[in-house]
């Protein structure tokens, strides 16, 4: 009862979080004005505060041949600093104003389309004049993917919220019996927790460079927030290391039993026998179809997104604009796609199924438990394994959550400390960067 | 209020590169940051033209609306900046901009690439107008000092203008008229019309 109570409440306020983002996505007009300084508590600055504002004008006409145009009129304030500005209370009706002389330039305007040609500078897409589709890659950051992201992640957690209100805690039929039966080694365990640790790390901070500069920034002002992000920028990229070797691993231990088969099919066609509890289960070998769906989600998601993840980590190094916007696009689609199934995959294992948490936490699982969803399985490791109740307290559960933790923190601090060597340091770059002497006129 | 652009004639563009020498010059630019660049369409084939490209503070400017920090902005007489101090080097500005503007220190992206650099329209940053901080970060604040940026205002031929977008465009306009010929004006179309819905 106080599971679908809590379901419940979770589903109103997942409902009105979708309402919110439903609107908010109908109602979006991702348009840039004007703001005279960062928001969010950065500095004012308008560069022509304190000029005549004839004067840049006047200049302008300088340049017409043969030079026709007054002196210009000098700025009553020179080097030295004048008062920044104040934000601009009416740059929509600027933006608005610089497009509306659309027509009157109509007869110089080209095609907007890909041009490209040859620069003698080695950088990377140096030669591409324009590019056009940049325009198109903003509106899938800006609109699809970013609201796509938020209706689908808020929409399943209702769903979710939704069926625990509706069937409450999928409870053993027969009970606990007391007597356990092995069904994840230690070394499995170990392995599941460092994927899970990498992954959840890597989700939230992926989740803060989307979204925290719409959620976030605002209450905590612009440097808070860019600190923010910029370390989460550098734990994503460290934390990718170890949540590739996870699935590499998991992909040797568990690939065998993960084939799809026959009985997958069935075992889906009723719903895994989550949805009723008269209804007898549907048999399953050591992995049911939807723990399958969940590997090949993990697998092929997180190969994907490892192999475009590298992609961004070396910009322009393998492809040209398409190919870097399209594996932005991707990676952060698939990385959403990938947190709406583990959400899912959390779910199962915790608050929606009696017993479920046990098969990771502790590696051994109620032997009723397994008889209900893993009937096949149970019987052959049944006959293997030595009826034991004294397992579990003896498996240390713990050892292998902070083992697996702690090999993602090792392996992510190995990653800071090849990207220190590769990188260069700060202080160079601060050399490369920003001239070492300056010559300001009196 | 004047809208700042930049407009480059390529039927006069001489492909001299003085304006990117100019650029990096007056702002000290370092090696690997190109602000400003040349680009040469149909090298060596009848029509061939030369195009100085740079930022060209954009209406609705697309790295503004994708930058995950909200460190670039534009002012009021469109001009697009950013405040480094705030930048996390991510890199999607560029994949966002039509010119291929932004500039960064580091090829690579472990972790970041760096405080993203580009053309300021020789208007600085946030830092206090014509500032020793605002000219070690972001270059000399023309703009400030009632001046138009350096590589228009010293190009030889006049290709490049800057300026008033209403002023530079009849410059451009009476131009073609008399000579009976142009090319258009390279890339205003998605700089300063390109998001406009529907057409």
């Amino acid at each position: 009862m106080a599971a679908r109570a809590a379901g419940s409440i979770a589903a109103i306020i997942l409902g009105v979080l979708l309402v919110v983002v439903a609107v908010r996505s109908l109602a979006a007009e991702d348009l840039v004005v004007p703001s005279n300084g960062v928001t969010a508590g950065g500095r004012r600055d308008s560069p022509v505060d304190h000029l005549d504002p004839s004067a840049l004008s006047s200049r302008a006409r300088l340049q017409q041949w043969p030079g026709s145009a007054e002196p210009p009129t000098r700025p009553s304030l020179a080097l030295g600093g004048g008062e920044n500005g104040e934000q601009s209370s009416n740059g929509k009706r600027l933006v608005e104003e610089w497009r509306s002389d659309r027509s009157t330039v109509q007869d110089i305007l080209q095609e907007p389309k890909m041009r490209r040609g040859i620069a003698t500078l080695p950088a990377p897409a140096a030669n591409i004049l324009v590019q056009p589709q940049g325009r198109s890659w903003r509106q899938w950051h800006n609109e699809q993917i970013f609201y796509g992201g938020g209706l689908y992640i808020f929409g399943l957690s209702l769903l979710i919220a939704l069926f625990l209100t509706w069937r409450g805690r999928i409870s053993i039929r027969e009970g606990e019996s007391g007597q356990t039966i092995e069904r994840f080694s230690p070394f499995e365990r170990a392995n599941h927790w460092l994927t899970a640790v990498s992954f959840i790390l890597m989700a939230l901070t992926g989740l803060i460079i989307l979204y925290g500069d719409a959620l976030l920034r605002p209450w905590l002002g612009a440097s808070a927030y860019a600190a923010l992000a910029r370390a989460s920028a550098f734990l994503h990229v460290t934390f990718a290391v170890p949540f590739f070797l996870g699935v590499l691993v998991m992909i040797v231990l568990w690939i065998g039993q993960n084939i799809p088969e026959r009985i997958d099919w069935q075992w889906l066609k009723r719903g895994g026998g989550f949805l009723s509890d008269t209804q007898e289960n549907p048999p399953a070998r050591k992995f049911n179809a939807g723990q399958k769906l969940v590997f090949w989600g993990v697998v092929l998601g997180g190969l994907f997104l490892t192999a475009t993840g590298i992609g961004l980590m070396f910009p322009f190094f393998w492809s040209g604009y398409t190919g870097m916007q399209l594996a932005q696009a991707m990676h952060a689609a698939v990385g959403l796609l990938m947190i709406g199934l583990i959400i899912g995959h959390i779910y199962i294992g915790t608050v929606g199924m009696q017993g479920a948490f046990e098969a990771m936490w502790s590696g051994h699982v109620d032997r009723n438990w397994a008889k209900e969803h893993h009937s096949l399985w149970y019987r052959s490791a049944a006959q293997r394994a030595e009826p034991s109740s004294t397992a579990r307290r003896r498996s240390y559960p713990i050892v292998a959550f902070a083992s697996g933790s702690a090999i993602a923190v090792l392996f992510a601090l190995a990653m800071v400390a090849i990207y220190q060597a590769a990188s260069i340091s700060e202080p160079e770059l601060a050399n490369r960067t920003y001239p070492r002497s300056v010559h300001l006129e009196p | 209020m004047a809208r700042m652009k930049f407009l480059c004639d390529a039927d006069r563009c001489i492909e001299c590169n003085a304006c990117t020498t100019a650029c990096k010059n007056e702002h000290n630019v370092p090696w690997g940051i190109n602000r400003r660049r040349l680009v040469t369409i149909g090298d060596g084939e009848p029509g061939e033209k030369s195009v100085s490209i740079a930022c060209m503070h954009c209406t609705d400017a697309p790295c503004i609306a994708v930058c995950p920090v909200s460190c670039i902005y534009q002012t009021d007489i469109g001009v697009v900046l950013h405040d480094k101090d705030l930048c996390i080097g991510c890199g999607y500005c560029f994949y966002a901009c039509p010119f291929g503007a932004p500039q960064y220190p580091q090829a690579t992206n472990f972790g970041s690439r760096g405080k993203m650099d580009k053309c300021t329209y020789c208007a600085g940053g946030p830092e206090a107008n014509g500032s020793e901080a605002e000219y070690r970060k972001y270059g000399r604040n023309r703009i400030a000092e009632g001046k138009l940026p350096l590589c228009a205002e010293m190009c030889s031929t006049r290709a490049l203008l800057a300026g008033d977008g209403e002023i530079i465009s009849q410059i451009y306009r009476e131009r073609t008229l008399k000579r009976g010929y142009g090319s258009g004006a390279w890339g205003w179309a998605t700089a300063y019309y390109g998001s406009e819905r529907g057409s």
